[in-house]
């Protein structure tokens, strides 16, 4: 049995508001080979590939059959999950701990410039009781964000000042998509889009691919870079629509997700044992919900946290250092983008954003609809 | 063979499918959205285990995994669960601005969203607090009624 699953190198395309000069295929090739060069192995070495990919929003049915050769999986094994772009990680990190694989390639791609986004969301809804009444995955979020229980003003200052604190992070970040910071007062004077959703806190999304390598405990010992472990991963997914007294704010699925991890990780006091977290923030809403959940801060403190900058660079525990999908909304592959930033922030290779030293992270991804599948990774270097 | 220097701008080959679907509506909504229609009434199924009554109704409870027999009238008035107001535009869906709220009507133990109409939205703030979770909604049949979910609207107590 193979004790534990680590990180061999990891890879991403360079982001743009369009990604016209590839086709998908060549996007999806630009990740994966960036992810084997970096991990140092060799395609023929692969053992499986594990894609991540939404047929609706690539506007092909089977769109693996299009990626399994750019991926690197011309007549290897390989499987697609269809729910987010992380959970190719979490299938990923599976299959190695299954000892059948000793090697393989998570990859996930978001070109959403090539499809109407909004539109594609609202497919997701009952056609009988939701689709009537105005839904996609703008109009949900908002209504989870409704239900936080919180004075309404902190509420939206604290959404301000997370969308500020990714984007000043995201500003210093080369990775980053998005390298302007903006301001509160900025912020606060965007219209609503979807009260409470402001426009200025829904960024723009960008095309992009992202790609890691994970391998056995014994390959990752054989590598000449010092070590980073996915050392637990978990996912959850909260209920579909409302039983009374179950707010949708308390992100069940997340908690659920976080509880797997942070079991199979040996963490049980996150708020001082998770260092930093790369956490899934389309919506800063969802980076707030996520602080309760995550147990990053107290429950009913999360607007507290975000203000008294507790998640900021320098804080307790920082959150997206990277920018987040604030500065970098690659839509499905975001969660992926949060294990990539999480481990060169461990591999200590995440240049000018780069903490000291760092031990111990997190990264999350969720279904880019609301309150619905998460998937938690603490990732470590020792 | 030299490098190709020409600068191409780079081509868009444009696709569009447009898909009909006829979604089987099942028995247990056919008899909802038909009573809906002809009575104006609204009607969960209660679990015969755990007694919950579903709304929108279900001919089985996820929890028990047993079937649904039994219905049950509920509302029309209901508790706000959650809510939001769109101030912008979307493909697909009605010009804005409009309200969505999820409510949990008198009797039923889930909630059930619908559009809430006959309230000033133009200014957001004021427009939330009037929404907030937990204030009374009624449901209000339109006349014409044509045996869909929009049959019904929520209106502020």
């Amino acid at each position: 049995m193979v004790q534990r699953v680590g990180i061999l190198g990891a890879g991403h395309t360079t982001f743009a508001e369009r990604r016209d000069d590839v086709r998908l295929e060549e996007l999806v090739f630009e990740a994966a080979a960036s992810a084997l060069a970096d991990a140092g192995i060799a395609r023929a070495d692969l053992g499986t590939v594990v894609m991540a990919g939404a047929d609706q929003l690539d506007g092909r049915s089977i769109s693996s059959m299009m990626a399994a050769g750019p991926a690197g999986a011309y007549l290897k094994d390989e499987i697609r999950t269809t729910t987010e772009g992380s959970y190719a990680a979490i299938l990923a990190g599976l299959r190695i701990l299954s000892g059948e694989y000793e090697t393989a390639l998570a990859i996930t791609w978001s070109k959403t410039s090539e499809s109407p986004y909004d539109l594609i969301s609202s497919l997701s809804y009952d056609p009988f009781f939701s689709r009537p009444v105005a839904f996609n995955d703008v109009v949900e979020s908002a209504i989870v964000s409704s239900t936080y229980p919180s004075p309404t003003v902190q509420l939206a200052e604290a959404a301000a000042a997370i969308v500020v604190k990714n984007r000043r992070n995201g500003s210093a970040n080369p990775r980053a998509f998005l390298r302007e910071p903006t301001t509160a007062e900025a912020v606060l004077a965007s219209p609503y889009v979807a009260y409470p959703i402001r426009s200025a806190e829904l960024p723009p999304p960008c095309d992009g691919a992202v790609a890691l390598v994970l391998a056995s405990e014994e390959r990752v010992l054989r590598s000449e870079r010092p070590p980073v472990w996915i050392q637990g991963f978990g996912w959850g997914t909260s209920n579909y629509g409302y039983r009374g007294g179950e707010a949708a704010a308390g992100l069940a699925g997340l908690r659920a997700a976080a509880a797997n991890a942070y079991a199979m990780a040996g963490v049980s006091r996150p708020a001082s044992e998770i260092e930093f977290a790369e956490v899934f923030d389309g919506t800063p809403f969802d980076e707030l919900l996520a602080y309760e959940a995550l147990g990053l801060a107290s429950q009913g403190k999360g607007a507290e946290f975000a203000l008294e900058g507790g998640s900021a660079a320098g804080g307790s525990c920082p959150v997206n250092l990277s920018g987040g999908a604030q500065s970098t909304n690659l839509r499905f592959a975001a969660g992926m983008m949060r294990i990539l930033e999480a481990y060169l922030q461990l591999s200590h290779r995440a240049g000018p954003v780069q903490l000291v030293a760092p031990r111990q992270g997190l990264a999350h991804g969720a279904t880019s609809y609301p309150a619905q599948g998460h998937a938690v990774f603490v990732l470590r270097n020792y | 063979m030299g490098q190709d220097e020409r600068v191409e701008a780079p081509l868009i080959h444009s696709g569009e499918w447009n898909i009909h679907y006829d979604y089987a509506v099942g028995e247990t909504a056919t008899r909802f959205f038909s009573r809906l229609r002809d009575e104006g009434k609204i009607a969960g199924k209660r679990c015969p285990e755990c007694k919950a009554v579903l709304l929108p109704p279900r001919a089985y409870c996820e929890r028990c995994f047993v079937k649904t027999e039994e219905w049950v009238d509920v509302g029309p008035e209901g508790t706000i669960e959650a809510f939001t107001i769109v101030y912008e535009p979307f493909d697909g869906l009605p010009q804005p601005p409009y309200a969505v709220a999820y409510v949990t009507l008198d009797g039923a133990s889930t909630a059930m969203a619908n559009f809430v109409r006959g309230l000033d939205l133009s200014v957001p703030e004021v427009a939330a607090r009037e929404l907030a979770v937990g204030k009374r909604v009624e449901a209000v049949f339109i006349d014409a009624r044509k045996g869909t979910i929009t049959d019904f609207h929520y209106r502020l107590k």
